[in-house]
């Protein structure tokens, strides 16, 4: 039997081939997620380790906060105090941006980390050169010295990321020298600093982190312009230099329990481990979030090889067919039905191995060739040069690849056992493959259709009152009801397919054939259309749930943000100023107008609703209606503003909440008292529009101001000093400065009181041109201003920025989805070659009967666009309605939700389909057009 | 094509020929293998008459009709269908040719089991992209007997009736000449008695010109003449056959064939 199987395979080869490619590149889509997780965790597990070099404590805070200079200097402090201990080493670092000293035109981020007091501390080598002892001396790594181009000995300036971003003045002017401390209103000032060393981190400690840089401890409390005002005790000065941990080396022969006792003791806020404990710790940490997605991108290979799955059903269907005469042979010289079962089994298991393994060998190449590309360039995260086998990376997929196989197999190979020997004795007839699915598959598909369609309408009406709950009902309904859709294919596609094909007909003979020749054997189209239709349908949801995302966000920060950018004045303390700012601004290209806007930020409101006294904070803003027409997007409730009256929006009418949980608001009309119950009074107008801004006319606000209204005071305005990441992608938006003015206006409690005028924050308002490129505008903005302290905010750019993370994570999601689409594509190809070669014969008299070989040709570039759009359409209509769905349950909190149709993506998805038909149908076409009429004549 | 029905009496002259041939020879393989399935062919085919091709397997009867009908290449010598040379025609001029002159009907039937009998008839038309002549095609489907089986699909017919629809798919487009490959070898006597009725008749009272092969003495009696082909040449030509007069000529074949192997021999005495 063994003999017997091999050589039908060698019979059919061209079939199996084309059936392993589809399994081999679903197994090289499992390895290569497996090798490519476990090239990662490895990288992860290094540098972590790394980072704990050879202590034997580790010290971390108990809640995994970070402490600031002075802070990890106060503990390290408390642990060397504790006997046993022999040294120890914080981790503080400090994110800064390194040029040369002379033009400074090369630069690059560095972190700064300290040098260990002892070797066993230490995370870093030194290649050549020698560690930094004094302050000012550095050790840069080798790939950073080449592209700076200096050397040891040479001088290199660093300017601080926290702080350059909102500094005044020209920061290259005012370089502090070696060995001269800079005053603390100088925070800004770069340092100088001499290259005494070059780094060497074999290991990637800090590789996660950044470049690593290394200078002394002392060297990093003495730079950092902020862990120099801390030290100076301004401890009002926000900066972020981290420190997490702290290394503790214990002299020799000291009982490593009794010193951890001693240190947690000495605070009991630590946390203290031994290394091993913390790099477990660590390293899981890590791995927790990489086995998530490691297990996402699985989801992505397993429906890949479903689909496989379905084209290796349907490839082995059409090979029995076409054995079935051997097969009736072999069953009237002996053979068991059993006998035939096991060989179409051994011949699946043989091609599923033999698929599998090339699969691992593709999954293994493309890993190690994109560690071949990431060697040449700087990751952050550490990459091993060369790909590490586990054995789970290798058996997995094959075990998995061959499983899918045979099972995908048992339904051909149950129909091989049921070819009676008497049809040896026939003449070969058309194949008629039964179209008939069973009563069991119709129930359960249905059941599963429709309750899974019920679960997805109750998640959209769940999703009202809760996103999570309609999510869950959403997400299971939907995958049920798809599953369902999609198992149940062989019953509604078949007679889709004839409708559409009717359609196809009416364009010629050729048309006609080939939509008559798709739909001839309907289990057969409904499996290829089926496996392109579930790779389409979730392409096509995703895109439409990207572009429904795009299009909510648009409405919601349209109304969230009534301007397009809003910079914040901090320097400025005049009108003068501020009115120089907004001329400045107002030249920029890209900006239509600006207007010079006064505000007061965390202003108290008292007044009563209800009869009850109610009480809110709100910022103010005093905006001329002339300048409302300018810069806002719909000055409509802007219009009609009167000196006395504060125009507010529904949301920051709200008081709170009453005992039912009712919305408790002001009201137009509602005369409120600001500043205090007895402040000056104003009326509430409650209009719709968009921000966390109240606005009153200027007039208004000059009174108020003088009245002492609002957060008067000037320290408040750096303690609102937003924590701002240095590496945000706009460099100016950030979400704690949504606002039009800096402070919370929810925390900060009762506002400064008293007669004494009030400190009133200057901001500009800015409408963009249309059509400018927002991000670009906000640059030129701050290039502009670069001499004036200010804070640029655009929820345009905003906006573009999270359109460009949509449109990534589309992407990732799109290019994982491909392969499945791929496989279905080749699927579709495998059909159609199958389907012409058992049409030898029809193909042939057709030849005869008067048609050409370009009619041969074109119907099947017909048919085979047919199969193909039928799964490209249907599945385009499905990813719709899902994508609808789930777009609707996730975004309707947002707002109104703006179901969108991405026609672009829908065009590319069908044009794809289109082309993949076309191109299929080369090969069998090929084949098709060689054949002479003469075959009809034959008689097999 | 627009000869009409010529008496059965017509003569071997090039003018009344539908199809015609000229020293045609088929050569497979090379050297020692080589085989002359055709060797020096001369035969004309009168327009309007029921020609049938016999001769033992092997004997390149089927090659004959096969280079004939411009579906096989000749080695060399030609063969004209009205006054087309076959021979030298591409595939484009074949399809043509397919398309106007010739018309096939298989043994195996051969229709397309996606269609019914009524778009199985008027394939051929459409593929030419013409239009069905109306009153020809109530006249093919009257003669053959198929008015109630049109909107039936050809697994819902029985063999002769399968066989009756390919004649009148062969009939549909009007064509100068229809090449029949063993008709009735699929069918059951009864059923290929009907048959090569309707082919006959469709000679007679239609005025075409059908060239059959066969190995079935009963059916080429239904013919107006019959060529015998031996080793690939003509071995004999009966004119107005009769089963007896057929066997008797195949019969002599056979014990030539027995007795020796020398080809020209055996056409002369067969002749």
């Amino acid at each position: 039997m063994f003999r017997l199987t091999l050589a039908q395979m060698r019979r059919s080869l061209g079939r199996l081939v084309a059936a392993g490619i589809a399994i081999a590149i679903g197994t090289g889509f499992v390895s290569a997620t497996f090798l490519a997780s476990s090239v990662l965790q490895r990288g992860t597990y290094d540098s972590v380790t790394a980072q704990l070099a050879k202590s034997d404590l580790i010290v971390t805070t108990n809640d995994d906060s970070s402490w600031t200079a002075t802070q990890a200097a106060a503990v390290t402090a408390k642990i060397d105090a504790v006997p046993g201990v022999t040294a120890t080493a914080t981790d503080l670092a400090r994110s800064v941006t390194v040029r040369t000293d002379a033009a400074g035109s090369a630069m690059a981020n560095v972190v700064l980390n300290s040098t260990a007091p002892t070797e066993q501390l230490r995370t870093y080598g030194i290649a050549t050169g020698r560690a930094p002892s004094a302050d000012y001396e550095i050790a840069l790594p080798q790939s950073l010295t080449d592209r700076l181009g200096v050397t040891v000995g040479g001088r290199v300036t660093t300017v601080d990321n926290d702080v350059s971003t909102y500094a005044s003045g020209d920061v290259t002017d005012d370089v502090v020298a070696p060995g001269e401390s800079g005053p603390s209103d100088e925070l800004n000032a770069p340092l100088a600093w001499t290259v005494v060393g070059i780094v060497d981190d074999p290991t990637h400690a800090h590789a996660t982190e950044g470049i690593p840089a290394l200078v002394s401890p002392g060297g990093l409390l003495r730079y950092s312009p902020v862990t120099r005002a801390e030290a100076a005790g301004e401890t009002t000065v926000v900066g972020v230099p981290w420190a997490t941990q702290v290394l503790v080396g214990v002299s020799g022969g000291t009982d490593l329990s009794t010193v951890m006792s001693a240190v947690q003791d000495a605070d009991p806020q630590l946390t203290v481990m031994t290394r091993d404990l913390a790099a477990k710790r660590a390293v899981s940490s890590i791995s927790d979030g990489q086995d998530i997605f490691t297990a996402f991108i699985l989801g992505f290979a397993g429906l890949a090889l479903v689909v496989a799955a379905l084209v290796i059903a349907n490839t082995f269907q059409v090979i029995v067919a076409q054995r079935r005469r051997t097969l009736a042979l072999l069953r009237c010289t002996g053979a068991s039905g059993s006998q035939l079962r096991r060989s179409v089994l051994l011949e699946a298991s043989i091609l599923g191995f033999v698929a599998s393994v090339v699969g691992v060998l593709l999954g293994t190449a493309i890993v190690q060739a994109a560690l071949l590309v990431a060697d040449g360039v700087e990751t952050s995260i550490p990459l091993p040069r060369l790909v590490s086998f586990s054995v789970v990376s290798i058996l997995v997929p094959i075990l998995v690849g061959t499983v899918v196989t045979v099972l995908a197999c048992l339904l051909p190979a149950r129909e091989a056992t049921r070819v009676p020997p008497l049809a040896a004795l026939r003449p070969q007839e058309p194949l008629e493959v039964r179209s008939r699915g069973g009563v069991v598959r119709l129930t359960l598909s249905g059941l599963l259709a429709i309750g899974g369609t019920l679960l997805l309408l109750g998640g959209l009406a769940m999703a009202k009152t809760s996103v999570a709950a309609g999510l869950v009902a959403g997400i299971v309904g939907g995958a049920a009801s798809f599953v369902g859709i999609a198992v149940a294919a062989i019953f509604w596609l078949p007679p889709v397919s004839r409708w559409l094909g009717a359609l196809v007909s009416r364009s010629g003979p050729a048309a006609r054939l080939a939509a008559a020749n798709a739909v001839r054997n309907p289990r057969r189209t409904a499996a290829t259309s089926t496996a392109l239709l579930i790779g389409v349908t979730l392409v096509t949801m995703m895109s439409v749930g990207a572009a429904s995302a795009r299009s909510s966000l648009d409405q919601a920060l349209d109304s969230t943000y009534p301007v397009d950018a809003v910079v914040a004045l901090d320097g400025v303390s005049q009108r003068s100023g501020a009115d120089q700012a907004t001329a400045t601004i107002a030249k920029v290209a890209g900006v239509e107008a600006a207007a010079t806007v006064p505000s007061l930020s965390s202003v108290q409101l008292h007044g009563t609703v209800d009869g009850q006294d109610a009480g809110s904070s709100a910022d103010i803003a005093g905006l001329s209606v002339a300048d409302a027409a300018r810069v806002i997007h719909d000055d409509g409730p802007f219009r009609d503003l009167r000196d006395g009256e504060l125009l507010m929006n529904e949301q920051t009418a709200q008081v709170g909440y009453d005992a039912g949980g009712q919305a408790v608001s002001f009201v137009s009309g509602d005369v409120v008292h600001l500043g205090s119950g007895t402040g000056p009074e104003v009326t509430v107008v409650v209009r719709h529009f968009g921000g966390q801004t109240s606005y009153v006319t200027p007039t208004t606000l000059d009174r108020l101001a003088a009245a002492g209204v609002g957060d008067g005071d000037a320290q408040a305005s750096s303690v609102a000093m937003p924590d701002v990441d240095g590496s945000d992608a706009q460099g100016s938006a950030d979400a704690a400065t949504q606002d039009m003015t800096a402070g919370d206006a929810t925390s900060d409690d009762a506002a400064t009181q008293g007669t004494t005028a009030s400190t009133v924050q200057w901001v500009t308002l800015v409408a963009f041109a249309p059509g400018a490129s927002p991000s670009d505008v906000v640059d030129q903005i701050d290039e502009a201003l670069a001499s004036v302290s200010h804070w640029t905010s655009s929820p345009a750019a905003e906006r573009d920025f999270m359109e460009q993370v949509i449109d990534t994570i589309l992407a990732v999601i799109v290019g994982l989805l491909a392969v499945a689409v791929l496989i279905a594509l080749i699927g579709v190809a495998n059909t159609l070659a199958l389907s012409v070669l058992e049409r030898r014969r029809e193909s042939a008299t057709l030849r005869a009967i008067g048609l050409s070989k370009r009619q041969l040709r074109s119907m099947l570039a017909i048919e085979g666009t047919f199969i193909a759009g039928v799964g490209a359409v249907l599945g385009v209509v499905l990813g719709l309605l899902y994508g609808w769905a789930g777009s609707w349950i996730v975004l309707n909190v947002v707002g109104d939700v703006h179901l969108a149709v991405p026609w672009r993506d829908v065009a590319i998805v069908i044009g794809v389909a289109i082309v993949a038909g076309l191109v299929a149908s080369v090969a069998p076409a090929r084949s098709a057009t060689r054949t002479s009429p003469v075959e009809a004549l034959a008689v097999e | 094509m627009t000869t009409p029905a010529a008496p059965a009496s017509a003569h071997r002259a090039a003018p009344t020929a539908a199809v015609h041939a000229r020293g045609l020879t088929k050569v497979y393989g090379s050297g020692a293998a080589q085989v002359h399935a055709l060797d020096g062919i001369d035969v004309d085919f009168a327009a309007g008459h029921f020609t049938a091709i016999m001769g033992p397997s092997g004997s390149g009867k089927s090659t004959l009709m096969h280079v004939l009908a411009g579906l096989d290449t000749a080695t060399s010598g030609h063969a004209f269908v009205g006054s087309t040379e076959v021979t030298g025609l591409d595939d484009k001029g074949l399809t043509e040719l397919r398309r106007s002159s010739v018309g096939f009907v298989f043994q195996s039937f051969n229709l397309l089991p996606m269609f019914t009998a009524a778009q199985n008839i008027t394939l051929p038309v459409e593929l030419a992209g013409r239009k069905v002549e109306k009153a020809w095609y109530q006249t093919l489907v009257e003669t053959l007997g198929l008015t109630d089986r049109l909107e039936h699909r050809p697994s819902e017919l029985s063999g002769g009736q399968q066989q009756r629809v390919a004649i009148a798919r062969a009939l549909v487009s009007r064509p100068d000449v229809v090449f029949a490959d063993e008709p009735t070898g699929n069918l059951d006597s009864r059923a290929g008695a009907e048959v090569l009725s309707f082919l006959r008749r469709s000679v007679r009272e239609l005025g075409r010109t059908i060239i059959m092969v066969t190995h079935d003495p009963a059916a080429a009696s239904y013919a107006d003449r019959v060529i015998l082909i031996a080793d690939g040449k003509i071995a004999g030509d009966i004119q107005d056959p009769t089963p007896e007069a057929v066997l008797t000529g195949l019969d002599a074949l056979r014990s030539l064939d027995d007795a020796a192997v020398v080809p020209t021999t055996a056409s002369e005495v067969a002749r």
